[in-house]
């Protein structure tokens, strides 16, 4: 374990030319850090605020508690009110989204980049002025508690629950858990988390778009940059999940018309920088209306509407999964034709022309999420602050051209044939 | 077909798409001196200049140049939808769409959009079937070309018919599982019983097995006809040069007229509907009729759903959310529509905390109605609307969907500045009329969902095994 900050390396301080934009870092002393980049595909800018921390540091005592730091962070601060905040959100179109993960809490948005500023010091103001009055966590754990037992009337969410529920026991609290861990939430309790991470040392601020450089880096330095470093840097811990073996097949109870499928896999010793593969692979197997997921399950077969692989690199060892929603009737031979759909990948694996399809197909999604100025920043913030390196379109287009069909074929022998677990909520 | 002579096939279709697309671009020399013809319209825009034409044959063009965005955006929208369809053939417009996309011999015609990485889609709504890709700017003309193919010229079989009847189902059963979804299927028939807006689109289980291949043949040949249709493109495109090619595209010699349509607005015959249903949080919903889009009324009720509910300055947001703090899923929605549309909207609660949810709900609506809001109060809401209307309308697709709606709906080429300053001259009186005119209690509709527990829960699992209702 190593004491670590979120410290910018040296070889990330440059600013990374690209024929669309230019990113430059701005490391301040009380080591808050910046990054900019001024581009005009879109006529707005997008701020994205990273913490880092989140859900992976909850004790079990504390599952499902950390993110009422970021509701408190909209119930009021030394200068506005609750109602002057709702009315500073909503005059930016409603468009501040807040929320957190297992790796860190996001405080994010999308203006006019005439509204920078404001928005800006509308966000600094959140962050470090904040109340934490009693009167109003009692309403935000009200709030919270209320939306998880809604979630439990979604099947969906069922879903999201016995996948993180037999994937990362260890991360894991059930609904009942996390509204007794909520009710016994004190001040002092959410106070403390925020006095652990909420430092300069530990965030990132990535804004992008059609924006005036020299004025942002202003309004940030009058603003976050003049902030007192008075926290202890966080300790930063790789978080894992114990070995254990995974079930065949596993059922629950929910939904009505349908049943939900996931069939996943573990990725142990897969490295996250390594996720370009997958995201190529996940094209072969399903693009837009096509490959080969979609068309053996609904093309030839008709069984399902919809059916998407994804993956989750947040703790390790990280997961490789199909979601598939069909019909009572056809939970077997979905899971049946899923499951060999994943092996043929090993008896017939892709050759280059599916392969240049499938990187074709990510390079265009790619360029189609540079129209939101919000998406960059936020792959901008979420490369800081994790350590890795920020590239420009350019080099992640040519990183993406880089994908070898030997990687492919060797991550396919490692991972594809393996016994895949089959998740039913029906 | 093996995959290699598949392969090999995809190869030859997506020559004779490039050749097909580059002897359309060729075409356009040639055609320059009758395009000149054409009454155009030009008009600049925030974001670059726009063309709009509509072509002999019909079908309406419409360009906009966004000379700084990656992609480039392409639709062709079909006046047809839900509401054109009766009680028998609910969701034919929706099936329709799914078939236009059956593969021919294994091989999409659409494989030239997908080949370069393109994103294709569809979507039927109540009053428009729209099919739209996104490429590279480069990659537009020829992903023009096979779109239109597609929409043109259909090569579904009775066999593919049988094959997509089932992913609609499917698709339907997605829409239905969630207990209140289903619920609420069943009591917007109840409320609307002889409307064709309570299908959903989508169909009935029923409808959509009726369906047979005529009828699916039949409906194409009413409804998809060049003055029928629309045309959108934007993005990072010339837009004199795409409007030469889309008239090449799209002219034809006679000008088709369009089927007539005269939608009725649908009359409830329930205004409140109290379900136990299974689940653990209560589930209400409050809603009307609106105004549709072609209303003089469609800029205020889009203030008043900003001053009432939509947002976390909005009357019920404020009160719900922030004062109370009784929950944070509040989901107003606004379904509108050419000459109506509803508006409502769906709160989870919990069970203790419903009646005083409903009576705040109701006490903000009769403030609306009255008047007891403030000129700041309603300035706000406009520029939240307003901001709202900058951050929706910037990326092509986005842009393009909106010049279709005001085509479609209010035979307008307005800009997005033009509809900001339509919001701008929204008064205090527009507010209160929408209010009274539409929101009067005898037009209000609730529905209250709240858990059954224990043997109720038991019975209603029952009831649904056996009569797939609950």
């Amino acid at each position: 374990m190593k004491k670590w900050r979120v410290i910018i390396p040296l070889f990330l301080l440059i600013s990374v030319e690209t024929a669309w934009a230019q990113t430059s870092l701005h490391p301040f002393n009380n080591g808050f850090t910046l990054s900019v980049s001024h581009s005009e595909e879109s006529g707005l800018a997008g701020l994205s605020l990273l913490i880092y921390g989140g859900a992976q540091f909850e004790t079990s005592e504390q599952r499902g508690t950390y993110r009422l730091v970021l509701d408190m962070l909209l119930r009021g601060t030394q200068s506005r009110t609750v109602d002057d905040i709702s009315l500073s959100i909503s005059q930016f179109g409603d468009a501040i989204d807040t929320y957190i993960t297992s790796d860190y809490w996001a405080l994010e948005a999308t203006a006019s980049p005439e509204d920078m500023d404001l928005l800006i010091e509308l966000v600094h103001d959140l962050i470090r002025h904040s109340l934490f009055l009693d009167k109003e966590l009692d309403k935000a754990k009200k709030i919270a508690v209320q939306t998880i037992r809604t979630n439990q009337d979604s099947p969906l969410h069922m879903g999201i629950d016995f996948y993180r529920a037999v994937f990362y026991p260890d991360f894991h609290a059930s609904p009942e858990q996390m509204v007794d861990n909520i009710e016994m939430v004190e001040r002092e309790d959410v106070l403390s988390v925020y006095k652990r991470f909420f430092n300069p040392n530990n965030m990132v601020l990535a804004l992008s778009g059609n924006l005036n450089r020299d004025e942002v880096v202003r309004a940030v330095t009058a603003s976050f940059g003049k902030d007192t470093d008075e926290g202890l840097p966080v300790v930063r811990e790789i978080k894992r999940q114990q070995p254990g073996s995974l079930p065949a097949l596993e059922e629950r109870q929910g939904g009505i018309t349908q049943a939900g499928i996931i069939i996943g896999t573990r990725l142990e010793g897969f490295d996250r920088k390594d996720a370009l593969l997958i995201e190529v692979l996940n094209a072969l197997l399903d693009n837009s209306l096509g490959g080969r997921l979609f068309e053996e399950l609904r093309e030839k077969r008709s069984l399902v509407y919809s059916i998407s692989p994804y993956f989750s690199m947040r703790i390790q060892p990280y997961t490789w999964f199909i979601l598939a929603t069909t019909r009572k009737r056809n939970i077997n031979r979905v899971i049946r034709i899923t499951k060999r759909v994943m092996h043929d990948l090993v008896e017939t694996p892709p050759g280059e022309e599916e392969l240049r399809l499938a990187k074709n197909y990510v390079a265009t999604r790619l360029a189609a999420s540079y129209q939101s100025p919000l998406r960059r920043a936020h792959y901008e913030a979420e490369r800081l602050i994790r350590a890795e390196q920020v590239l420009s379109l350019d080099q992640r287009f040519k990183a993406i051209e880089n994908v070898k069909l030997e990687d492919i074929h060797t991550f396919i022998d490692h991972y594809a044939a393996a016994d895949w677990t089959a998740l039913i909520v029906r | 077909m093996s995959r290699y002579i598949k392969i090999t096939y995809r190869i030859i279709i997506t020559v004779v798409c490039m050749l097909a697309a580059a002897h359309f671009s060729s075409e356009l020399t040639a055609d320059d001196e009758k395009a000149s013809l054409h009454e155009e319209k030009l008009i600049e825009t925030e974001r670059g200049a726009m063309i709009y034409d509509e072509l002999p044959g019909g079908t309406r063009v419409l360009v906009l140049e966004i000379p700084s965005s990656p992609v480039a955006f392409g639709m062709i929208a079909v006046n047809v939808g839900g509401r054109y369809e009766s009680e028998q053939n609910a969701g034919i417009s929706h099936l329709l769409e799914h078939l236009m996309f059956r593969e021919v011999d294994g091989y999409s015609r659409l494989a030239p959009i997908r080949e370069t990485g393109g994103s294709v889609n569809a979507l039927t709504d109540m009053e428009l079937t729209t099919y739209y890709f996104t490429v590279l700017p480069q990659h537009f003309d020829r992903s023009m070309y096979s779109l239109t193919n597609l929409v043109n010229d259909p090569l579904f079989t009775a066999e593919d018919l049988e094959a997509e009847r089932e992913v609609v189902l499917e698709e339907l059963a997605q829409g239905m599982n969630d207990p209140r979804a289903l619920v609420l299927t069943q009591l917007v028939k109840e409320i609307f019983p002889d409307s064709p807006m309570n299908s959903f689109v989508i169909g009935t289980e029923e409808s959509i097995n009726a369906i047979n291949y005529d009828d699916i043949r039949t409906f194409y040949d009413t409804y998809y006809s060049p003055a029928n249709m629309t045309v959108v493109a934007a993005g990072s495109l010339d837009a004199q040069s795409t409007m030469k090619k889309l008239r090449t595209l799209f002219e034809r010699e006679t000008l088709q007229t369009a089927p007539s349509t005269q939608f009725e607005i649908p009359e409830p015959v329930l205004n409140t509907l109290i379900k136990k249903i299974p689940i653990k949080q209560s589930f209400y919903i409050y809603g009307f009729l609106t105004p549709g889009k072609n209303s003089d009324d469609f800029f205020a009720m889009e203030v008043f759903d900003i001053l009432f509910a939509s947002g976390v300055h909005s009357r019920l947001h404020r009160r719900i959310v922030s004062e109370k703090g009784y929950t944070e899923q509040i989901y107003p929605n606004w379904y509108a529509y050419s000459n109506t549309g509803i508006w409502a909207v769906f709160l989870s609660v919990d069970p203790d905390d419903m009646d005083d949810v409903s009576s705040l709900l109701r006490e903000e609506m009769h403030a609306l109605k009255t008047g007891k809001f403030s000129q700041s109060e309603l300035a706000a809401a406009k520029r939240a609307l307003v901001a709202r209307v900058k951050l929706n309308l910037d990326k092509p697709e986005d842009l393009a969907w909106f010049h279709l709606e005001n085509l479609t709906y209010r035979n307008t080429t307005m800009t997005v500045n033009e509809y900001i300053q339509a919001i701008d001259r929204v008064r205090v009186e527009d507010i209160m009329r929408i209010g009274r005119m539409y929101c009067s209690d005898d037009r209000t509709i609730t529905i209250e969902m709240k858990p059954a527990r224990g043997v109720e829960r038991l019975f209603l699992i029952l009831k649904y095994l056996t009569t797939k209702t609950i």
